[in-house]
């Protein structure tokens, strides 16, 4: 009798094979062994952004995506997003810079709140008042978002979670109102709207990548470190499948549904 | 309750769901076991139903503060809201979702001002695309050329015009996008197994701690 | 501000009201170019036509008044294709607003047919939980709906009679905007349990819709073109054949503004330099 169910015994090894890889390299980490993850251009863009609102006088503008919830698949982008939102939280804290943070998740806005007021008291400051503004997922929230960078003319905006159609209506708003703009998402049919709109895009995994650089957590580095073995044998199994597809070899593609 | 059950005691109870559910989608176990966990997967749906609910109770007592509060500028429109999230439960309650003052309230009002809403989406991508798409470096000339086969691809017009619109629309389609989307899927997969990873050893503490690290 | 910067900076609102004139004036002067089917359609079609007769689908009908424009022309398509070929339709909805346009769309066509409520198909209403939903449904449909839309007991439809798991469904289609609604169910009903999945989505959602076929997903309705091309297939020419001579004037304006933009763009750098 098979223990483990016919077609899914590669999925199986995979799974036990990078989960043991995490495992290994968190456990490296904590031991203090130094993993270097690239800085991606976009936190830079973050620190422009906030100088750049210092300079001007105007807010910096923070939203972590108009869908989703903490209890749903996008529950990782949503954290991703906070993290991001945090960073820059401590950044405006820092530089005194003023900050208009919107989000539409009832689930995510005690975290929010709770990060937003650590990073304050990182600097010996308190949360302004009206920093974060609670608007309910849907049309309200994209209008909502549109209209406060518009109209509070926005120096520069961070936007990064799981967004959806609304994705294009606020990186409009922000290019009409000259801002900076930082947006990622790992919600593939957005990621060409930022691409096209923003300074700085975040695609798709950077995002991740992104928060786990600025948490600075062994266990995000490790796991974020421990990634990079298996896309590189992802790419080496798709050439492999190809170049045995095109030479009518199918050992390597019967080999992967077992 | 001690900090320590109010962090270790979700944690627990999300390695011994998840890790449950993982096994019973590889492992072949007995069929009593697969039912418990379409059970579980029953649990979870009321549970995010709750969640919607939720979310719905939030709302009402911000904007019932705002009124409240009589804030400039702001309380009339949260009267608006509010009588827009109480007059669909109550119609519902009342005289039931297949009732036809329901189906023309929704029609008339939900439908209409939400098409009418996503159709800005033309008007603002088109003024965005009209920004952004020129050709000052190669990939911003490379982006407006994909973007205007892919249009000639999906408008008859384009074939209408030259038949080798469709088969270059069709071809950017087919090839480079696929092969662009099946890489980022790949790299999301795996990072979606590293927060899965995480959150079943309590280490992505997000949903439990309240804020902060 | 000369001529060339003037162009390079033309404001919004002419912008959009050539829009709305491309939009309307279709409307009443169509245009009635010929619309070519593409194999990803066409693999749709088939894969519905090719079921026998009785053949149980499972459609999850995520419209939204957001998407109905988009999408609904295609869904209402596959309902009718559907429905004429005997197959037997359990209509589910992942969001808030599905049940009104099941109850809206489905209805007359069903009608048209001659079907009949609980014999051929049957609306068992919205359910929460995204993909644990889904995944909770395929698993025990008498325990995920006890009731359907109408508040039937589900033991008294003809339909669910012998209906109680994946096993009895033959094809599951998806009509929705989300882009992550399709690959969940890629992962609970095709990876699985093998069953073939066809889809109406919207044209964001589709490139990402697209690696999945033909593997996983049998066939594709691409937006307004898509729902064009199933019209043209059903020899019932509708809504969507009728929108897209919009379609092409508006994609027409799009490209030309592109490209007068972006030689006057050309033309003012070179008389600069």
């Amino acid at each position: 009798m098979a223990i483990i169910v016919e077609g899914r015994i590669i999925g199986f090894i995979i799974l036990v094979a990078t989960f043991a890889t995490f495992y290994y390299l968190i456990d490296q980490v904590k031991k203090g062994r130094q993993i270097r993850l690239r800085r991606l251009p976009a936190i830079d863009g973050i620190d422009e952004i906030v100088g750049r609102a210092v300079e001007l006088g105007r807010p910096v503008f923070f939203t972590n995506g108009g869908t989703g919830s903490l209890s749903g698949v996008l529950a990782p982008q949503l954290l991703a997003g906070v993290r991001f939102g945090t960073y820059l939280a401590k950044k405006c804290a820092e530089l005194d810079a003023k900050l208009i943070a919107v989000d539409c998740h009832p689930d995510v806005l005690p975290l929010l709140v709770g990060n937003f007021d650590d990073a304050y008291k990182f600097h010996g400051k308190q949360v302004p008042p009206e920093t974060i503004l609670y608007i309910p997922q849907g049309y309200s929230y994209t209008l909502g978002c549109g209209s406060l960078i518009t109209r509070e003319r926005a120096a520069g905006t961070v936007m990064v979670g799981p967004f959806q159609h609304e994705a294009v209506f606020v990186a409009e708003a922000g290019l009409e109102a000259g801002a900076l703009q930082v947006a990622g998402t790992a919600r593939s049919s957005q990621i060409a709207y930022f691409a096209a709109l923003v300074d700085f895009p975040l695609i798709g995994e950077d995002i991740y990548a992104g928060a786990a650089y600025l948490s600075e957590i062994p266990e995000q580095l490790g796991t974020i470190y421990g990634e990079d073995p298996f896309k590189l044998a992802s790419i080496i199994i798709s050439l492999l499948a190809f170049i045995s597809y095109n030479l009518n070899i199918p050992w390597l593609l019967n080999l992967l549904t077992i | 309750m001690s900090q320590l059950t109010k962090k270790s005691t979700p944690v627990m109870i999300t390695f011994i769901i998840g890790f449950f559910t993982i096994l019973v989608y590889f492992i072949a176990l007995p069929s009593s076991v697969t039912e418990a966990s379409s059970t579980l997967n029953g649990w979870a749906t009321t549970i995010v139903a709750l969640a919607i609910g939720f979310g719905t109770i939030v709302l009402l007592r911000t904007h019932t503060m705002r009124v409240m509060q009589r804030r400039k500028g702001e309380w009339v429109y949260s009267i608006v809201i509010i009588i827009g999230i109480l007059i669909f439960p109550l119609l519902y309650l009342t005289i039931g979702p297949n009732s036809y003052l329901y189906k023309t309230f929704y029609s008339t009002v939900n439908a209409t001002i939400g098409a009418s809403i996503y159709g800005l989406v033309l008007f603002t991508l088109v003024g965005g695309m009209y920004r952004t798409f020129r050709a000052k470096r190669l990939n911003g000339l490379l982006l407006m050329i994909s973007a205007c086969l892919v249009m000639l691809q999906i408008a008859p017009i384009g074939d209408a015009i030259w038949s080798g619109f469709p088969i270059l629309g069709s071809w950017l389609m087919d090839y480079p996008t696929v092969g662009v989307y099946r890489g980022i899927m790949i790299a999301s997969a795996f990072g979606a197994l590293a927060i899965c990873f995480r959150t079943l050893l309590g280490y992505e503490g997000g949903h439990v701690s309240g804020g902060g690290e | 501000m000369n001529l060339l910067e003037k162009i390079q900076n033309i404001p919004t609102p002419i912008i959009s009201v050539v829009l709305i004139l491309t939009l309307t004036v279709p409307m009443f002067y169509p245009l009635g170019l010929p619309i070519k089917i593409s194999p990803i359609v066409k693999a749709a079609y088939d894969t519905i036509e090719q079921l026998p007769e009785g053949s149980v689908v499972l459609m999850d009908y995520g419209l939204t008044p957001a998407s109905v424009g988009e999408t609904g022309c295609g869904a209402r398509a596959m309902v009718y294709h559907m429905l004429s070929k005997g197959l037997k339709i359990m209509f589910i909805g992942g969001g808030v607003d599905s049940p009104q346009f099941v109850e809206k769309d489905v209805p007359p066509i069903a009608e048209i047919l001659n079907k009949k409520y609980g014999t051929d198909w049957v609306h068992l209403g919205y359910y929460a939980g995204g993909e644990t939903g889904r995944a909770a449904i395929l698993s025990d449909f008498n325990n995920a709906y006890p009731k359907d839309h109408r508040g039937n007991l589900l033991q008294n439809l003809e339909l669910m009679k012998n209906i109680n798991n994946y096993e009895s469904i033959d094809l599951v289609a998806v009509v929705t905007t989300g882009s992550d609604v399709l690959p969940m169910w890629v992962r609970q009903a095709n990876t699985p349990y093998g069953i073939d999945i066809v889809g109406s989505v919207d044209g964001a959602s589709f490139s990402i819709a697209v690696p999945y076929f033909p593997t996983q997903i049998s066939g594709l309705l691409n937006a307004l073109r898509g729902g064009a091309e199933y019209e043209a297939l059903m020899k019932r020419p509708g809504e969507a054949i009728a929108g897209m001579d919009s379609i092409s004037l508006q994609f027409l304006v799009v490209i030309l503004l592109l490209l007068i933009t972006n030689v006057a763009m050309f033309l003012d750098r070179k008389g600069e330099s």
